[in-house]
């Protein structure tokens, strides 16, 4: 990332300075990506708030501002045909977390016979090879802390689907659509309810949200353009869930876990569809320049994705003054069960920003470089439903 | 207060300016923020009302021992859970009743929780006292034994994280002498970790610098916290003058809206009770925790004890309480707290060791045997008030519970 002068610089100091410095840097190279104006005005507040002052781990509460307008149509148009379908599939697909989730069931996290990660999820050899070796109870205590750090991540990015969710059914311009948002709302409030409980009771632990995906949300709530929540909630927080959920729904043997994933992706696959149907013709209206800073936005915010994932809580609460923090984030970019991960998160959010037309050949090179080009090839959301995606799953499982 | 003038957005600002600087300073210090979030209390789910449940009953249940942790001066700390791995509901600052069976006898001492709540484990910190009946039997407990409680219970507690509104926030200072360190520990370890604009100052005297308890721990606390928790050591007898000295170097101590919590032997607070009077402290700013009240005599409850007893020397109670009377039957040996509550009567009461007056009673047939010392005021004693907890009917009584205005 940065040359190897500033590395030679900062190895001088003690390891808990070197970690910040590798913080601050990692924040300034995110930010320095954006090339167009436009996009660094909407993301660089937010930026600043959340890898600079860490707002969302300040304690409670986080205070964030919104601009966008309310739309109302006292006509009550029936606006959008496909729109309303996925309004009726909404309603029958609701689901009552007390009764349809077994609560019963007991979590013990170092059951060997339901580990909720697989084995071979952390690559403990490459840990060993950095100098940190665990034995088998930390082995299952760190494995325990990873899987309770990424459905803490999953359920702070909830919370925010649940207010975009909320921010958008009273911006969009569809009628239909603000049907429909009503049951995504619905739909948001009880995932975060199952993780929370799921954390709360089961796994007994909560990690703070991560900077990166403060980021997204802070901008998602600030930024006044409907269109943009979509992009960024429909389309790349819960695009990228579905992919997530995916994988942990195939890799987990937690069946309590399993069951409150199968429900949530089913959820959730409608969630996707609904941006898809909503960006695709509205990026046909604009004009090149809106739709170029829609296209930077979007690679930016992959980019703010790709970095959420690296674990850096799990790192602070273990290794901290213990291992250099730019060690961790190779280790854990490379770790199999985390690759995975963003193998299928991309895999699902690529070809939906390619389906709205935001992937276009200006852009390429750039995603090619980051290496998020590999992804394009996948069905968009609105060619796989909810059953099609768990079917899917079983299949690979 | 400059910050009581400004207009609400304005505080809200500044605070918000105040954490971020906070942020800054922290991390140009080389220290992040903590990474998880501790989990406070929360409105019931179904897994949680079992808790809660047993928190509000009175019943003695069986925790098993999870683990022993040597602390210094001999104090040993209980690591207890719940047979469900349920989290511990109580507040920071209550105490756990733990009866020990001395040679056939049950035996009740009561001491603090030192963790924070909402925690699968609870953390009791035991002083062993030397030639004391009950202590060294539990400084002999190991990892696996089963010890059993009752509680929480007391009332030396700071309110629910979720009645405190950051830009009002708590400012605490906490006054322990010994081993009167365990409730002060809980309350600053959970006001620390949910209230983030909090801020607690801590002065803490020891006979010798060899007898602080969770001297580590506390440093931990401080590192991690940075200025919101300041930490005073006073080595030697906490003497009025001392204790002036302490508060001096404290800025807390001096915020007109600073709360004061004292704990530990009855002369210690004394002598800090009339520092902080002569700062001119008001009354209602200060909580204190009375934990020495003496050994406690024994109580008829194992089921020997019991059998033995349901014959003539059992004695007939009534107990009003609003309207309604409750009739049982005091053991001997039995307080009249015990048996109205085994018979079901709500009555209220808090430490359960003569020291809070919250089981305060009025006799109106009979009487009733209060041990001494207690907390009963004489116009109190001279208008038949006995204290529930501390009280045994000497032959057949009726009591009532007179409600107050505005009364505990």
């Amino acid at each position: 990332m940065f040359g190897a002068d500033t590395k030679k610089l900062t190895s001088l100091l003690p390891l808990r300075m070197q970690n910040q410095m590798d913080a601050w840097l990692e924040s300034l190279q995110v930010l320095l990506e954006v090339r167009d104006p436009r996009v660094l005005r909407s993301l660089a507040p937010a930026g600043i708030r959340g890898l600079v002052l860490q707002r969302g781990k300040q304690g409670v509460p986080t205070q964030t501002r919104a601009h966008h307008s309310a739309h109302f149509d006292w006509s009550y148009p029936s606006d959008n045909p496909e729109m309303r379908a996925l309004y009726t599939r909404a309603k029958q697909g609701q689901w009552n977390s007390d009764t349809t989730l077994s609560w019963k069931t007991s979590v013990d996290p170092y059951d060997p016979a339901t580990p909720l990660l697989p084995d071979g999820f952390l690559d403990f050899e490459a840990l060993a090879r950095l100098g940190i070796k665990l034995d088998a109870k930390e082995k299952q205590r760190l494995v325990y802390s990873v899987a309770s750090w990424m459905l803490s991540q999953f359920l702070h990015g909830e919370q925010g689907a649940l207010f975009a969710a909320a921010q958008v059914t009273e911006a969009v311009q569809f009628f239909d659509g603000k049907l429909y948002g009503a049951t995504q709302v619905m739909d948001e409030g009880r995932h975060v309810e199952v993780f929370h409980r799921y954390l709360d009771t089961k796994l007994e632990k909560l990690y703070q949200v991560n900077d990166n995906l403060f980021v997204i949300i802070d901008a998602l709530m600030a930024d006044g353009r409907w269109d943009m929540k979509f992009l960024g909630m429909q389309i790349m927080v819960e695009g990228l869930a579905l992919g997530a959920f995916g994988t942990l729904y195939k890799q987990t043997k937690e069946p309590l876990l399993r069951e409150l994933l199968k429900y949530v992706i089913q959820d959730e696959a409608r969630h996707v569809h609904y941006g898809v149907l909503a960006l695709r013709d509205h990026m046909k209206l604009l004009s090149g320049s809106e739709k170029r800073e829609r296209e930077d936005w979007a690679f930016e915010v992959a980019l703010l994705m790709r970095n959420r994932f690296l674990a850096y809580e799990v790192y602070e609460e273990w290794f901290e003054g213990i291992l250099p923090r730019d060690k961790w984030r190779e280790f854990v970019t490379h770790t199999p069960g985390m690759h995975e991960f963003r193998q299928t998160m991309f895999s699902r959010l690529v070809p939906n920003l390619r389906e709205i037309g935001l992937i276009t050949p200006r852009l390429l090179p750039r995603y090619e470089k980051v290496g998020l080009l590999q992804y394009m090839g996948g069905l968009a959301a609105d060619r796989l439903d909810g059953d099609g995606l768990i079917a899917e799953l079983d299949r690979a499982a | 207060m400059l910050a009581e003038r400004l207009p609400r957005s304005w505080n809200v600002a500044l605070e918000q300016l105040r954490r971020d600087v906070n942020v800054l300073r922290r991390r140009a210090a080389g220290h992040g923020l903590p990474p998880l979030v501790t989990r406070g209390r929360r409105p019931a789910t179904p897994d949680q009302e079992r808790t809660q449940e047993r928190s509000r009953s009175t019943q003695v249940r069986e925790l098993a021992i999870a683990g022993v942790v040597p602390e210094a001066a001999g104090a040993v700390t209980l690591v207890l859970r719940e047979h469900d791995g349920g989290a511990f509901d109580f507040r920071p600052g209550q105490f756990f009743t733990v009866l020990t069976d001395v040679g056939g006898e049950v035996v009740t001492r009561n001491y603090s929780a030192s963790n924070a709540p909402g925690e699968p484990e609870l953390h009791l910190t035991i002083k062993t006292k030397e030639g004391g009946r009950v202590s060294p039997l539990l400084a002999r407990l190991q990892r696996g034994d089963r010890l059993r409680v009752r509680g929480p219970f007391g009332s030396f507690v700071v309110d629910a994280t979720h009645d405190v509104d950051v830009h009002r926030p708590r400012r605490l200072v906490l006054v322990a002498g010994g081993a009167g360190i365990t409730p002060l520990a809980s309350i600053a370890r959970s006001v620390l970790a949910r209230e983030p604009t909090s801020e607690i100052a801590l002065v803490y005297a020891n006979r010798r610098a060899e007898d602080v308890i969770f001297g580590e721990a506390l440093e931990a606390l401080a590192r991690e916290h940075g200025h919101r928790l300041a930490l005073v050591h006073v080595t030697g007898r906490l003497d009025r003058t001392r204790s002036s000295h302490a508060l001096d170097a404290l800025p807390l101590a001096s915020h007109p809206h600073a709360r004061f919590f004292v704990c530990g032997p009855d002369g210690m607070r004394d002598e800090v009770l009339a520092a902080l009077a002569a700062r001119g402290v008001a009354e209602d700013r200060i909580a204190i925790e009375r934990f020495s009240i003496g050994p406690r005599p024994q109580v008829a409850t194992s089921s020997a004890a019991v059998a033995a007893a349901v014959g003539p020397g059992a004695r007939p109670v009534a107990i009003r309480v609003k309207d309604r009377t409750h009739r049982t039957t005091a053991l001997p040996g039995a307080t009249v707290l015990e048996a109205g509550l085994a018979a079901g009567a709500p009555m209220p009461f808090s430490c359960a060791v003569g020291g809070c007056g919250a089981c305060k009673v009025k006799v109106l047939e009979g009487s009733v045997e209060v041990e001494e010392p207690n907390c009963l005021t004489d116009a109190e004693r001279a208008a038949g008030f006995v204290l529930a907890c501390v009280g045994r009917p000497c032959g057949p009584c009726v009591v009532e519970v007179v409600d107050e205005p505005g009364g505990a």
